[in-house]
């Protein structure tokens, strides 16, 4: 059995892997579905949008499915600090991609105008609501959210739904929803008709440069904006016990793990490379690769939210000390262990499939 | 605490209306197609795109409350997923990442994939999604039977909840196999009992008759099998293993428990001395004698916690509130004797319509109450696998965790506006997605064969 410190870190590795899976199939069809009103498509185009997507949907619920169960298996405290401290935002984002799938499979089964349009909307904000809240949930993380752990590890929110709409997380959140935009356009160029391909590359070029200015805003706060560091000695294979470390919060603490690692300033700068890159791929119709590009400023993203934080998984801004990180609200070494084992594999299967099954609709 | 329960209940009666449907119509639509195939017919394509419409709508729902009980464990059961998630995630994982994901993509392939792949490759599909669905029922009963029997578990005084030690014993913890076993027969039944609804719908308009005839013969055979071999294996299984078991058999036939009452009084005055021993641990006394007391009296922890309901600092609990906890730690009787009674009178209900629809199909009789018969009893499947889903979960009050963790220490600490909010908007949006789903399977119904590729495809490829 491989060591604790070593489970933790490549389980880690192994949610981040999800959030990226969930973020490129998910993401695809939020971004689709909030450009739907931009288009000026007709009805048959419409059509040929949704019957594109529909068989595609049900697999990306289960990469959200997925996601949320690792990070259940792998950080079960974690899982219940976020889920319960955003309840609302999750109970929204829920019931939008409980829609999703149903308006795909069911727009066209009837020709009613009002049926059609009522759908349109639907699908619309089943788009943007979870590409904005998932954003601005990510924000909120930055920020740290108001959580306490008691000593029995009861757990208690102390904000409000109001207060997650700050300007920081506003800022991530219009972030999100202009790459998940940029990213679905460049879909959209790729397998649409002559007149939609056009619109839809004058689109991806917009959202490709909206992104790459709220990226660098975003970046540029980070560096005042307050993170949060371990103060006392990080025991990597010790119990899983929130309560008994010591944390400081500091300007510019965010970008601690850069200074120690410079390696790492390759992610941001690469999503900044592949967001200019994919401007230039769209600008001269590459369309695949302006995709791919996009599909890895993504990735990356991600992954710079995740690194950004390491060792932090949800940053407490009341009780400082209730803070968790993957050292010490993690699942048990036999958990771990196991998860690693079948959710690794379960992953490279999962994408290998969904990459087939994209294909496939080609 | 009783909105978070009802918000559950919610959820979880949406849950247990539409899997056991997904799961058995899986199998349904397997069988037909081999069937199909096997025979070299090619009149059984229509068929299986019927149905397979049909399942599309009823998985897009299962996958709906699948997600909605992630959401939920956490939101609303936020101690609880910390307390006991390190071994309950377990078959959670199992479930989604082999079952959810197996059958969401399958179902992309078989809805959609008829004109792409050949016929051997469809049945391949078909056969990943059946496989799939049987997952996610398996993931779900092995997560449920290790709430009801946490076997391989062990609590840590350090972390304060349950940790995993053994994996094969949560998947092969005897409960969840007796329950997922019983669980999937009951589903075959709700799924024949959907199917011979319906094909009697239309042979009574003597309607789609291509589609009623086979349907027919094939459901009232698959029922009858299904709801024999569901009595026969009967629930006895699910009540053998702990003494928990053994008190929720007592309430559901009628029998006083007053040995196990006086049992459980020895052990919540072991889980108060379990409990006092676990807070010197907290005080970072790691004395070898404290440590081997907490070792022994562990297993009662959860007595200990049940207290916590009438007298929080638990230690110094007087009798009267020892009284009430030991009561309390008996499920209650009544629910239970009756449903168990609903149960087994449903499914006496579904046997004579699965006997009766089987007979008609032998003897190749149509009469017209035999039809309705077979229609009005729809219900009857689907409230025999309820009223087991409703002893299973409601029998295990106290308990959201046997002996491990009482329900009503287990919620979020959510304010009651939150709470009422959120139950309010589960409450539309369930509502609003039966009705719904309602419609679109009215509709679908009414179609019948006459277009048979679903609506999306008729524009063709993008």
């Amino acid at each position: 059995m491989l060591d604790y410190e070593i489970l933790r870190l490549l389980c880690w590795g192994l949610l981040g892997l999800f959030a990226v899976g969930f973020a490129l199939t998910n993401g695809l069809e939020m971004g689709v579905t909030l450009l739907l009103p931009f288009l000026q498509l007709s009805e048959p185009q419409r059509r040929q949008i949704a019957a594109r997507l529909a068989p595609l949907s049900a697999g990306n619920q289960a990469w959200l499915a997925a996601a949320i169960a690792v990070l259940y298996a792998g950080w079960p405290t974690v899982y219940a600090v976020v889920f319960s401290s955003f309840q609302n935002l999750f109970l929204c984002v829920m019931l939008a991609a409980c829609i999703r799938p149903l308006g795909f499979y069911f727009r066209n089964s009837h020709d009613h105008r009002e049926w059609l349009s009522y759908w349109d909307k639907a699908l619309f904000v089943s788009g943007l609501l979870p590409a904005a809240l998932l954003g601005l949930l990510a924000g909120n993380m930055l920020k740290g959210f108001p959580f306490h752990l008691s000593s029995d590890m009861h757990i208690a929110f102390l904000g409000s739904l109001a207060g997650l709409f700050n300007p920081f997380s506003l800022l991530v959140a219009a972030c999100s929803v202009a790459l998940l935009a940029a990213y679905a356009a460049a879909y959209l160029q790729l397998h649409g008709g002559p007149d939609l391909r056009l619109r839809a590359k004058t689109l991806a070029q917009t959202a490709v440069i909206l992104f790459l200015v709220l990226f660098g805003l975003c970046g540029a706060w980070i560096t005042h904006l307050e993170g949060y560091h371990v103060t006392t000695e990080i025991v990597p294979d010790g119990a899983s016990n929130p309560l008994a470390k010591f944390v400081k919060r500091g300007d510019g603490l965010w970008l601690d793990n850069y200074e120690h690692e410079p390696a790492l300033w390759a992610l941001p700068c690469l999503v900044f490379l592949a967001g200019i890159g994919a401007w230039a791929l769209c600008k001269f119709d590459r369309a695949y690769w302006a995709m791919l590009a996009l599909a890895l400023a993504l990735a990356l993203a991600v992954l710079t939210l995740g690194v950004s934080m390491f060792p932090f998984l949800a940053p407490s801004n009341i009780s400082l000390n209730s803070s968790l990180t993957i050292w010490d609200a993690s699942a048990s070494r036999t958990a771990l262990h196991g998860l690693l084992s079948f959710a690794g594999p379960a992953w490279l299967v999962m994408a290998l499939a969904t990459r087939g099954l994209y294909r496939i609709q080609r | 605490m009783e909105l978070s329960r009802s918000q559950f209940a919610i959820n979880a009666v949406q849950h247990f209306l539409f899997v056991p449907l997904t799961v058995g119509l899986s199998f349904f639509l397997l069988v037909l197609e081999a069937w199909g195939l096997a025979g070299g017919r090619s009149d059984y394509q229509p068929l299986c795109r019927f149905w397979g419409k049909l399942f599309g709508l009823s998985f897009g729902l299962s996958l709906a409350s699948s997600l909605a009980m992630l959401f939920q464990f956490g939101g609303n059961w936020s101690y609880f997923a910390h307390y006991a998630g390190d071994a309950f995630a377990g078959p959670v994982v199992v479930g989604v990442l082999a079952g959810l994901f197996t059958a969401a993509n399958g179902l992309g392939w078989m809805l959609y994939g008829w004109d792409k792949l050949g016929k051997w490759y469809h049945l391949l599909s078909t056969c990943a999604v059946c496989l799939g669905c049987h997952l996610i029922l398996f993931g779900f009963s092995a997560a449920s039977g290790w709430m009801q029997y946490p076997v391989g578990a062990e609590f840590d005084p350090q972390a304060l909840r349950m940790e995993l030690v053994d994996w094969h014993a949560v998947l092969t913890n005897p409960v969840a196999l007796a329950k997922f076993a019983h669980s999937l027969l009951s589903a075959y039944a709700v799924a024949a009992g959907f199917v011979l609804a319906i094909s009697a719908y239309y042979r009574l308009r003597s309607a789609e008759t291509a589609l009623s005839e086979p349907s027919y013969c094939m459901s009232a055979g698959l029922g009858l099998l299904a709801i024999v071999a569901t009595l026969l294996l009967g629930d006895a299984g699910i009540y053998k293993q702990s003494s928990f078991q053994r008190s929720k058999l007592m309430a559901i036939n009628g029998l006083p428990a007053d040995d196990i009452l006086a049992q459980n009084r020895q052990r919540i005055d072991n889980g108060i001395q379990a409990y006092a021993m676990l807070q010197q641990l907290r005080d970072d006394n790691r004395q070898p004698e404290l440590l081997a007391g907490f070792a022994a009296a562990k297993p009662d922890l959860g007595y200990g916690l049940l207290l916590k309901r009438w007298h929080d600092t638990v230690v110094d609990a007087g009798p009267a509130q020892i009284d009430l906890a030991a009561q309390a730690s008996l499920p209650p009787a009544a629910p239970l004797y009756w449903g168990h009674k609903a149960m087994v009178l449903f499914g006496v209900l579904a046997l004579l319509t699965f006997l009766t629809a089987g007979l008609g199909a032998v003897t190749g009789r149509r009469q017209p109450w035999l039809l309705k018969s077979a229609m009005y009893a729809l219900p009857a499947t689907w409230l025999a696998s309820g009223s087991g889903w409703f002893i299973s979960e409601f029998g295990d009050q106290p308990w959201i965790v046997v002996d491990v963790l009482p329900t009503w220490l287990a919620v979020s600490a959510l304010g009651p506006s939150d709470l009422a909010l959120g139950l309010a908007v589960y409450g539309l949006a369930y509502s609003g997605l039966l009705s719904l789903a309602i419609l679109l399977a009215m509709q679908i119904v009414k179609q019948g064969t006459a277009e048979l590729a679903l609506p999306v495809e008729e524009s063709g490829d993008a």
